[in-house]
């Protein structure tokens, strides 16, 4: 099947925790994917279930001192990141891994240039010495900014949200990132300007030929994008499927409730499915499959053992009771 | 807190507590040092000043000085200020825009500036400390206490008084007044420390309490001239006020986490 | 951008003006200025020659005028104690003063901006303790005092540094880092806090997502942000300055506007009084308008609206 040769990323057992005065929070917790060559996942999920929290574990940023990576290995490349110094961290982050954030409008620092901001990754990743203006220009232009030469000198709070979304997508792929992780990266904007913002990632993805991760709790935007979708909940990742698979024959509980609860156009319901109650606390989480509570088919078991990866297809895995042997 | 509750205990019961008398002069025993350097006699715990005075026992009675002025000073800048305060958040409009006009224009003046001014205009007296203090210090407190009405201005038990027929000056004293009382405690307790050294400053220069009284900035004006020979006449003075301003701070800002949680006075 | 300083160029004159009338009017209010020129015995006739000669006969407004043209002048009358103009004076002595505070402000940036820095960078290690209870005590400690401490321990018990005058640098060390502690002590608090919230931003994340090295971080897109509020701070200091400068020129003889002032009170020489005050005020007033030049300098929301 798959070779090594085609593996961009790889987390083994990746465990990030929160000391707090509460007690321990398991936001990441003994998660496993791969993201190969040229492949755009979709992290699915709730707020709150950590899937934020593991794309910053990945970038090494996240916020210390409460949080820590515990245990597992990101290996990039094959090298585990998590062995790396911080200044080699820092060579990595925004030229060979990239991010894009939530809100476009507090990622910008509001008192620098555009200009100055974009130039930023080039500048202190060595890349186009002495021509960084024209490489700026040239970045504005791909992510269809008009009038680059213009805007260039302007400030974030003269841009609206989805230009300066733009903005933050040209920083991203400035170096050519191999991988390009975007949290949420239409949330905050007009839906409108989403449908844009998420040509513009596809364009881009194709042209500097980067994978892509988008971490989104939009099911219909991870449709439109993914080759494959992760669902995680409560710190772990419960379902990964093809896109397609995952659509037509998603097997655990949990996202055949998140596919029942996406309205679809043109189908009457009397009312909008939602899944029953309330997220749980990933404060001290139980031991059992932490969807239980919630489960309408849970069993006896799920409240006592955390379910193992079964197998269902080609790349269709589930952790879920229901498919497994007791 | 225990810093604070001490020097009060000290300007309640100061004359009790004194060993000595603090205006008595004896040039025989001018200029002793604290006993811990003195061969001569432990009489005087703190050592004696250029006229032979006890500094402890001047210390106690400049405690009450400083503390009484500053009190004082204190009942007249914080009514002012919130009256100003109630009636520009409450009134709004032109009231509102003239008053803050008027605190701005205030703020424009260094407070140093006013007080070099009013001394020169009025003549350097305890009064004279306390009339500066009092018109220099109430802006802060009309600006912050008119920021508060403006929040509770529209809220439903003001809008509910409003409507049930309330005269304004009610509505403005049983109804918005006891809701800004936390704020007004803090502020006070946070200004004390300035005012403190604000007196003690203008003692100093010449400008406030005039000689002989006991006055913590008087005093150390006064041991300046035999810094020297005499360093225990201008240290404790100063040590005084050091920790009076640090006790207040604390306690203000003690209260302001008892009865601000959400931090809004910073 | 010129608009904007355009409007505060006026409103900063139009300060100016105000505060010459309301001086105007407390002078009057307060009582009789006559009373503090012309000696208690004078002869009602001298006294009354006296009052025609600086117009005090005339309705109250015409002194106004009066006053007015004069101030615009520069002219406050002639000092009764050094029989010189009053506001020449005032001016002989400014550099003196402008030193001493230049090189206080300069002081307490410099190492309020850096202790700020280093505790919000390391916050709650000992280093960051240590600068609390520094700044805590910083704003409890009363210039005055810690003059005459510094003195005693520099210039009386070690004998390293002048006590008193102008002169060499050497003379400015005291005076200066005096009047700078309890600016510095605040300063440094407001950096640590404003540092802190900016450190925690996301403009902040997004830089080092980038790849943008620490230091860069900290001191191009954290500081600049955090610089706002600092500048409000200082602005606010710089009345303690002021009262800094006069209390320090007293007590280590600086020969300067504050001592002039303080001379001047205690001599009841009011012409000098009120070329002082109305002088401070006016650089009081010209600083402020410089801060909010600053503000648009670093903050193009302002610039730009």
């Amino acid at each position: 099947m798959n070779t090594d040769n085609q593996k961009l990323l790889e987390l083994r057992g990746l465990r990030t925790y929160f000391f707090t005065r509460q007690g321990v929070v398991k936001a990441v917790d003994d998660v496993s994917f791969t993201v190969e060559k040229g492949e755009v996942i979709g992290l699915v999920g709730e707020s709150g279930c950590g899937k934020s929290i593991t794309s910053l574990s990945i970038l090494r940023m996240v916020p210390e001192p409460a949080g820590k990576i515990v245990g597992g290995k990101i290996l990039f490349k094959n090298e585990n990141l998590l062995e790396k110094s911080e200044e080699e961290m820092r060579q990595i982050r925004g030229n060979r891994i990239s991010m894009i954030l939530q809100d476009p409008m507090v990622a910008l620092n509001q008192l620098l240039k555009i200009g100055y901001q974009l130039s930023e990754p080039l500048k202190y990743h060595g890349k186009a010495m002495g021509q960084i203006r024209e490489k700026c220009i040239e970045l504005l232009k791909k992510v269809r900014v008009s009038s680059p030469e213009t805007r260039i000198s302007e400030y974030p709070f003269q841009f609206s949200g989805g230009m300066c979304q733009r903005v933050v997508i040209g920083m991203g792929v400035s170096c050519e990132p191999d991988l390009l992780i975007a949290d949420e990266p239409t949330t905050a904007l007009d839906v409108t300007i989403q449908a844009q913002i998420l040509r513009l990632l596809k364009r881009v993805k194709a042209e500097f030929n980067a994978s892509i991760i988008i971490i989104t709790h939009d099911l219909a935007l991870a449709a439109q994008i993914c080759t494959r979708v992760l669902v995680m909940y409560a710190g772990k990742i419960i379902e990964k499927a093809p896109v397609k698979v995952f659509y037509e024959n998603s097997a655990h509980p949990y996202s055949n409730g998140l596919i029942r609860s996406v309205p679809v156009v043109g189908r009457r319901v009397e009312r909008l499915y939602s899944i029953e109650g309330q997220p749980p606390s990933l404060l001290n989480p139980t031991a059992g499959c932490r969807f239980a509570p919630r489960c309408q088919k849970a069993k006896r078991i799920c409240n006592l053992q955390y379910p193992p990866e079964v197998i269902l297809g080609d790349g269709h895995k589930v952790a879920c009771w229901l498919y497994a042997e007791e | 807190m225990s810093i604070v509750a001490l020097y009060f205990f000290t300007v309640i019961f100061g004359p009790l507590i004194t060993p000595h008398d603090p205006f008595k002069t004896n040039l025989n025993k001018a200029l002793l040092p604290p006993f811990w350097q003195s061969e001569v006699s432990t009489d005087h715990l703190l050592g004696t000043d250029s006229m032979g005075r006890d500094i402890l026992s001047r210390l106690i009675y400049g405690a009450r000085t400083s503390m009484i002025v500053s009190l004082l000073a204190l009942c007249i800048c914080a009514p002012m200020g919130v009256l100003f305060g109630l009636i520009s958040g409450y009134f709004g409009g032109k009231v509102d825009t003239i008053i803050m006009r008027f605190t701005d224009l205030w703020m424009s003046m260094p407070a140093i500036i006013t007080a070099i001014l009013m001394v020169s205009l009025l003549g350097p007296s305890k009064q004279t400390v306390i009339i500066v203090v009092g018109i220099t210090g109430w802006i802060h407190y009309a600006r912050i206490i008119r920021g508060e009405v403006l929040s509770y201005k529209e809220r439903e038990f003001v809008q509910l008084a409003r409507v049930t027929g309330c005269s304004n000056t009610r509505i403005i004293f049983s109804h918005i007044f006891p809701n800004v009382v936390n704020s007004l405690i803090i502020l006070v307790t946070l200004d004390f420390g300035r005012v403190i050294i604000i007196t003690a400053t203008l003692s100093f220069l010449g400008l406030g309490i005039q000689p002989p009284s006991a006055a913590w900035g008087l005093m150390l004006a006064e041991g300046r001239q035999y810094i020297t020979y005499a360093w225990w006449m201008s240290a404790f003075p100063g040590i005084a006020i050091l920790f009076a301003v640090l006790g207040m701070n604390m306690t203000g800002d003690w209260l302001r986490d008892v009865l601000d949680p959400k931090q809004k006075l910073r | 951008m010129q608009k904007y300083i355009f409007k505060r160029i006026v409103q900063s004159v139009v300060t100016i003006f105000l505060i010459v009338v309301i001086v105007f009017f407390l002078v009057r209010l307060t009582g009789d200025p006559l009373a503090m020129i012309v000696p208690p015995d004078a002869e009602e006739a001298d006294v009354q020659i006296l009052k025609k000669k600086f117009g005090l006969d005339q309705p109250i407004l015409l002194q106004l005028l009066v006053f007015l043209k004069s101030a615009a002048r520069g002219d406050f009358g002639e000092s009764f104690k050094w029989q010189e103009p009053a506001l020449e004076l005032v001016l002989s002595r400014f550099p003196a003063t402008l030193e001493l505070a230049v090189s206080a402000m300069l002081i307490a940036t410099i190492f309020g901006l850096s202790i700020g820095i280093v505790s919000a960078l390391k916050q709650d290690s000992v280093y960051d303790r240590v600068g609390k209870t520094f700044s805590l005590l910083g704003q409890a400690t009363p210039s005055f005092w810690l003059g005459v401490m510094l003195m005693l321990f520099f210039g009386v018990k070690l004998d390293w540094l002048p006590v008193s005058g102008r002169g060499s640098l050497l003379h400015l060390i005291l005076p200066a880092t005096t009047i700078s502690l309890i600016s510095l002590a605040s300063i440094a608090r407001l950096t640590r806090s404003s540092m802190i919230d900016a450190l925690k931003s996301e403009y902040v994340v997004m830089a080092r997502i980038k790849g943008v090295p620490q230091h860069v971080v900290v001191l191009i897109h954290a500081l600049k942000n955090a610089s706002i509020p600092i500048l409000t701070l200082m602005s606010m200091q710089f009345s303690y300055l002021i009262a800094g400068t006069v209390v320090v020129e007293t007590i280590f003889s600086w020969p300067g506007t504050g001592r002039l002032a303080i001379q001047a009170l205690l001599a009841r020489d009011f012409p000098v009084v009120q070329a002082f005050v109305l002088f401070a005020s006016f650089i009081y007033t010209a600083v402020n308008l410089i801060v909010d030049v600053l503000y648009a300098l670093i903050d193009p929301r302002i610039r730009y609206q």
